[in-house]
């Protein structure tokens, strides 16, 4: 695999004046990872521990109309059951209903009761002992259904959809008609994404016990254990003061683990831990993985885009459409980043975004990898290639113009507007392009001229956007981060309420804090997270660590060393700027004099509070109010940018698809660490790979029961079907792409694979010189383009 | 998936004899335990409850791999990795080591074994379509009785053989044919590894010195309620020269009417279907390759 | 089987369990190794085989240990993650070293496994060839890593090796 890193002469200037920024340091947990002594949530075994069991509904809709669980509760070794009677008798608050038990269910999967007991057979056996009496109800699983169907949950509007956190679901800008009617060629597209999951090696699981009136829970949340404690507060109506969270290391997360996904199952732990007065851990299994926690957010969704331009290869109009079967819940967040792609990808002059979130019998939609940005980039690149069809234009070109770049007014959250600060679409692609020797291998739209046996070969191209920095999130609270010297030995120890999930920004700040204070990445450690005492930050997710967390850490440390040099100023009598903070002896001194110094503990003793440095920064997306540009007055914001080339083997004869090559780019401004970067660019191709090949959760149509939970048939990649000459990776390192952190250094983790799936989608059709309108690209779906056989589809809705 | 195995009574005979007892004793309260790949998983999904386990892992007569009187011979608990790696199998009928190398994953191959494959009797079962066209013979054994059925008839229905409940599959016979044949498998997979077989075909084929197919046997898995040989099919190919490729093909378009797919979420019933045709293809057309390279 | 005792070397140790005391017959390895031995390191994903991140080395092979019964390993030699650091210096195996080197974990569910398996690669096959690793490391699954670290990882550990294995000082 080759990774480069193109570097800007002023990126070259930066790296050689880093210490340890830009070096591949390795993960500062890494001996805890590699020795097994890293503690996951299942690791955590506790005295008198018992075993908890969820019951779940086989409807995909139906109300209970009795719960019996006294066989269960009288089942020897169980030592509690909980159902919806519970949650008003503990005083929970279930924001906004249904969120944790009712007396409705809203997919098959759904929560009925829970049961602790002794050992995980008898919370089995128990389950089978609770007697349900349903009374099944009409549901629906996809749009097309949602639409037609009467509403289906109790707040649900009359059109039976969800409202989510940031209606309304339309935008334009323009005026489309009259960009259609100036529009020389126009194109149509229909698309279909099916639901995908997140498929972490780890289970959803969790641990609660209570200690007199604490709670204490041990969590792989997403959102760290300071804002998991608060919202548990919220919904237990307890003091957040009393809530324990240890946020043990995540198993995996992609999204998964994020927002509101553990909180049923933690909910439901505290419960079954206050009935029994017992500690209770709940852990999840493969099959349970589909129904837990949320599936992509947009679900099942159906697109109808339809774009014009003219002869010269402008873009004229874009209207977008879509349904999209929500789920029994969600904030809709990823309908409005798909709203984001259509507005802040291209230079168009005229678009529309209309989208139509319906309720439907299926799990709760939420984040998962690139969450939206991933679903809205594929139909909207393939409208791009139907309209270089149309106009006979390399579709590499046709990017190359039209794409996003600096000072461009882009969109977050559908109805904010920013200025981008920072990239260069056109030029990404234009430079991956010649990596990937585009023209060499493009053939142009004709199924390919390389045609060896049955194997075809196709080239294809994507681009995505995702994640930005310019508008506070609703209820937001700055991320804190706390730096501590020791002044014994000036080690330095840092603190914020949530870890990264392999993600990296642990190391990260570790590294910048050892780059500000001037020590080496051994004399910096972090406190594990924990909800009491921390501060409020560290959420690991939506590739914003490093415009957030890290900012705060950096902030801390610069505050930390300030103050140092201040209070030293005062004790040396200089200039703080004469000043020298040597923390590996524990001192400070004066840079004309190294004899005239003071000492750590010396100051410590004198100044209260010296030690200590306190940093915040935004914590979702909120841009300082300073970034604005002085020229248009516009607010700032980044967006990371992803371009994707793809070439791809087709077996006519099998519809089997091999990606023979895959080249993945970004402009990532600084690389603060090559090691983290490389491993989460390659991790979040891989994963895109197999998602646009082989992903989406089957639904039996009769019954909304999904079939293919395993790994073997919800298939992910497995090391074979990746190679080292099959992938490499592109990073244009230049400051000025991420200009607004003081690193210059933005979040790329999510957004590859966004690009993945269009440039595997176009490489496939390209193959076989016919469109396909969904994914995944099963061999069925290939040999049915091909107009071989009849194939009907396979069993279940997907 | 954390559903605890249920509980079970749980017994480790040292000899045949031991085993062949306890079998008599619990018949189908009990289920043999070899390397677990498929019986304990199947025990946590639920679908097995079995009120004894017999282990016979620890009996040495049943975990081998030899020659005797023109036959391999294989121990029902020889692991898939000691077929796969044996010196002895990759010589004499190296289209079972091919299949097994692709079978589940190396871990899975260091425990699972080639009897409790075929006793598992899925119909995609990757040891199958191979001794299929070996004309292997198992041999069942009760505390009472011994025989030899050729392994076509072994297959009785998906999950189902012919075993009755006190019997047990001791070893496995390979005749060794001195005949210069080719041999194939091809697995059609979702994936490159860790993968079951949507279509899976195997081929043992003898071409003559004028460039006829003297002699030909094909088998499919996964595309029927049990692994098949396509007789049918195998029959009106004798005779055609190699070269006549439309009329090869034209007769193995014949393997269409035979196999008897269902659709589940790994594969559409017709996609089986068509399939079955395209790896019966490419698997004789590699077998006879082989034997070409061969001779 | 119940009152009889089994033996098991973990990591070199020796472990006499009665059955029907200190583990019962259908207890898997994985949840003896996990909650009757606190060796946690040895991780459960699916728990059904197809995902390999409980592999644990039976007699020096990879082997699933959550559908392994802890009576099948009666006298064979099972090691586990926690067997390849020096424990009293803390010292890591080269492979660990790699890993840590060449980022071959993100989140480090699957790294337990991972490493077991490619231990077992290594001490068969010392200098293995790119396609031999992938081989071998097909039967771990990985989602965060898009496993090409993992193959740079073992490459670097079977370069460590040759030059000296063993157990480094930390």
């Amino acid at each position: 695999m080759s990774f480069k890193i193109i570097k800007s002469d002023e990126a070259e200037r930066r790296y050689k004046e880093w210490r340890i920024l830009g070096r591949p340091v390795p993960d500062v947990h890494g001996y805890l990872k590699v020795t097994g002594k890293a503690k996951f949530v299942d690791d955590i075994i506790l005295p008198s521990i018992t075993y908890g069991k969820l019951l779940r509904s086989p409807f995909a809709h139906a109300k209970i109309k009795k719960i019996n669980t006294s066989r269960a509760e009288t089942l020897p070794g169980v030592v509690a059951v909980v159902t919806y009677e519970d949650i008003a008798k503990m005083g929970i608050t279930q924001k906004p209903p249904r969120y944790i038990l009712t007396d409705e269910v809203f997919y098959v999967g759904d929560v009925v009761a829970a049961v602790a007991a002794e050992d995980e057979a008898i919370a089995e056996e128990a389950l089978d002992l609770i007697e349900v009496e349903y009374e099944p109800l009409p549901f629906c699983l996809t749009p097309e259904e949602a639409r037609r169907a009467q509403p289906m949950h109790p707040d649900v509007s009359k059109d039976n959809m969800v409202i989510g956190s940031w209606p309304p679901y339309q935008r334009s800008v323009g005026d489309v008609e009259r960009g259609f009617k100036e529009s020389n060629v126009i194109v149509e597209v229909n698309f279909r994404k099916p639901n995908l999951k997140h498929m972490f090696l780890e289970n959803y699981a969790v641990v609660a016990e209570w200690v007199g009136d604490e709670l204490h829970v041990w969590t792989h949340s997403q959102l760290g254990a300071t804002i998991f404690a608060m919202q548990l507060a919220s919904i237990l109506n307890i003091p957040t003061n009393k809530i324990h969270v240890h946020q043990c290391f995540i198993g995996g997360g992609f999204g998964g683990k994020y927002g509101e996904a553990l909180i049923r199952l933690t909910v439901l732990a505290t419960m079954l831990a206050k009935k029994s007065g017992r500690p209770v851990k709940i852990r999840t299994n493969i099959r349970e993985h589909f129904v837990e926690g949320h599936v992509l957010d947009p679900g099942i969704t159906t697109f109808k885009y339809k774009a014009g331009a003219d002869n010269k290869g402008e873009l004229k109009a874009l209207e977008a459409i879509m349904w999209a079967g929500q789920g029994e819940r969600s904030s809709n967040v990823g309908v409005v980043y798909v709203g984001d792609t259509v507005f802040s990808t291209y230079r168009i002059p005229n678009k529309s975004f209309k989208a139509y979130p319906y309720y439907t019998n299926t799990p709760m939609s939420g984040a998962l990898r690139a969450y939206g940005s991933q679903a809205g980039a594929i139909p909207l690149e393939l409208t791009i290639n139907e309209l270089a069809k149309a106009l006979d234009i390399d579709p590499v070109e046709l990017r190359i113009k039209a794409g996003i770049r600096d000072g461009d007014v882009i969109t977050q959250y559908l109805h904010n507007e920013f200025q981008l600060a920072g990239g260069d679409l056109g030029e990404l692609v234009r430079v991956s392009s010649e990596e990937f020797s585009w023209k060499d291998k493009w053939q142009g739209w004709r199924a390919s001229a390389r045609a060896q046996g049955s194997k075809r070969r196709g080239v294809g191209v994507g681009v995505a956007i995702h994640s930005a920095w310019g508008v506070p999130w609703p209820d937001n609270v700055k991320d804190t981060v706390i730096v501590k010297v020791n002044p014994n030995d000036g080690t330095v120890e840092w603190v914020t309420g949530g870890r990264d999930m392999g993600s990296g920004f642990d190391t990260i700040i570790s590294q910048v804090i050892a780059e500000v204070l001037g020590v080496d990445i051994r004399d910096v450690a972090r406190a594990p997270p924990y909800s009491v005492g921390q501060p409020v930050g560290g959420e690991t997710r939506a590739s914003k660590a490093l415009q957030t967390t890290v900012f705060a850490a950096y902030n801390a440390a610069q505050d930390l060393k300030r103050k140092i040099l201040e209070k030293a100023s005062l004790v040396l009598n200089a200039e703080p700027n004469k000043l020298v903070l040597d923390l590996k002896n524990q001192r400070v001194y004066d840079i004309g004099d190294p004899t005239r110094a003071v000492s750590l503990s010396k100051l410590g003793e004198l100044f209260s509070g010296v030690l200590i440095g306190i940093g915040s920064c935004v914590s979702h997306y909120g841009g300082p109010e300073s970034f604005t540009d002085p020229v248009t007055g516009r607010r700032l914001g980044m967006k990371g940018l992803f371009c994707a080339f793809a070439e791809v083997e087709v077996d006519i004869d099998t519809g089997k698809v091999e990606v023979t090559k895959l080249l993945f780019s970004t402009q990532a401004g600084m690389v603060l660490n090559p090691l983290i970067v490389y491993g989460q660019l390659v991790g979040s191709a891989v994963h895109g790979l197999g998602s646009i090949l082989w992903e989406g959760i089957i639904y039996d149509e009769k019954t909304g029961t999904p079939l293919n939970t395993s790994f073997l048939d919800y298939p992910v990649p497995t090391a074979l079907d990746v190679a080292e000459d099959q992938i490499s990776s592109l990073v244009i390192s230049d400051p000025k792409h991420a200009r607004l952190t003081p690193y210059m250094a933005k979040g790329i983790g999510e957004a590859p694979l966004a690009a993945v799936w269009p440039a595997i989608h176009m490489a496939v059709c390209n193959a076989i010189g016919k469109k396909i309108e969904e994914f995944p690209l099963r061999p069925e779906k290939i040999l049915k383009a091909l107009g071989k056989a009849p194939f009907p589809e396979t069993k279940g809705v997907v | 998936m954390y559903k605890p195995l249920p509980e079970f009574e749980y017994y480790r005979p040292r000899t045949l004899k031991e085993a062949l007892e306890l079998l008599d004793r619990y018949k189908e309260g009990a289920k043999i335990l070899a390397g677990g790949t498929d019986l304990l998983v199947k025990m946590k999904k639920g679908l097995l409850k079995p009120h004894v386990i017999i282990d016979i892992s620890l009996i040495d007569d049943l975990k081998f791999i030899g020659e005797s009187d023109g036959s391999l011979v294989i121990g029902a608990t020889t692991t898939l990795s000691d077929v796969e790696s044996s010196d002895l199998v990759r010589k004499k009928a190296p289209v079972l080591a091919e299949a097994v190398a692709e079978m589940g994953s190396l871990q899975v191959r260091n425990r699972g074994t080639i009897g409790g494959n075929l006793c598992n009797a899925s119909p995609a079962a990757d040891t199958a379509p191979p001794l299929l066209v070996l004309d292997a013979q198992c041999e069942i054994m009760s505390s009472k009785e011994r025989r030899l059925i050729h392994i076509q008839d072994f297959f009785v229905g998906p999950g189902l053989t012919i075993l009755k409940p006190e019997e047990m599959l001791t070893r496995i016979f390979v005749p060794i044919s001195a005949a210069k044949r080719g041999m194939s498998f091809i697995k059609l997979g979702r994936r490159n590894a860790f993968t079951l077989s949507v279509v899976s075909a195997a081929c043992a084929v003898k071409v003559n010195e004028t460039g006829e197919i003297e002699d030909v046997k094909l088998a499919l898995g996964a595309v029927a309620p049990t692994p098949i040989r396509v007789r049918e099919v195998e029959e009106k190919l004798k005779g055609i020269r190699i070269t006549e490729k439309a009329s090869i093909e034209k007769v193995l378009e014949g393997v269409k009417d035979v196999v008897k797919p269902i659709s589940d979420v790994r594969a559409s019933a017709t996609y089986r279907r068509e399939m079955s045709y395209v790896i019966a293809r490419r698997s004789l057309e590699m077998a006879i390759k082989r034997c070409l390279d061969r001779s | 089987m119940q009152g009889r005792t089994i033996k098991l070397i973990v990591n070199g140790k020796l472990y006499e369990l009665m059955v029907g005391y200190h583990v019962q017959p259908w207890h898997t390895l994985a949840f003896t190794l996990r909650e009757k031995l606190g060796l946690t390191g040895t991780k459960v994903g699916c728990d059904r085989g197809e995902c390999g991140a409980c592999t644990v080395l039976i007699d020096g092979r990879p082997a699933l240990s959550c559908i392994t019964l802890t009576v099948e390993c009666d006298g064979k030699r099972i090691e586990t993650i926690e067997g390849l650091h020096n424990p009293m210096t803390g010292g890591l195996h080269p492979l660990q070293e790699a890993f840590i080197e060449c980022g071959g974990f993100q989140c480090g569910f699957c790294t337990p496994g991972a490493i077991m398996m490619a231990k077992a690669l290594l001490e068969e096959n010392p200098s293995p060839s790119l396609d031999d690793i992938r081989e071998a490391m097909s039967g771990v699954l990985c989602r965060c890593t898009g496993y090409i670290p993992i193959f740079k990882s073992i490459i670097e550990a079977s370069r460590k090796m040759k030059k000296g294995g063993g157990c480094r000082e930390l």
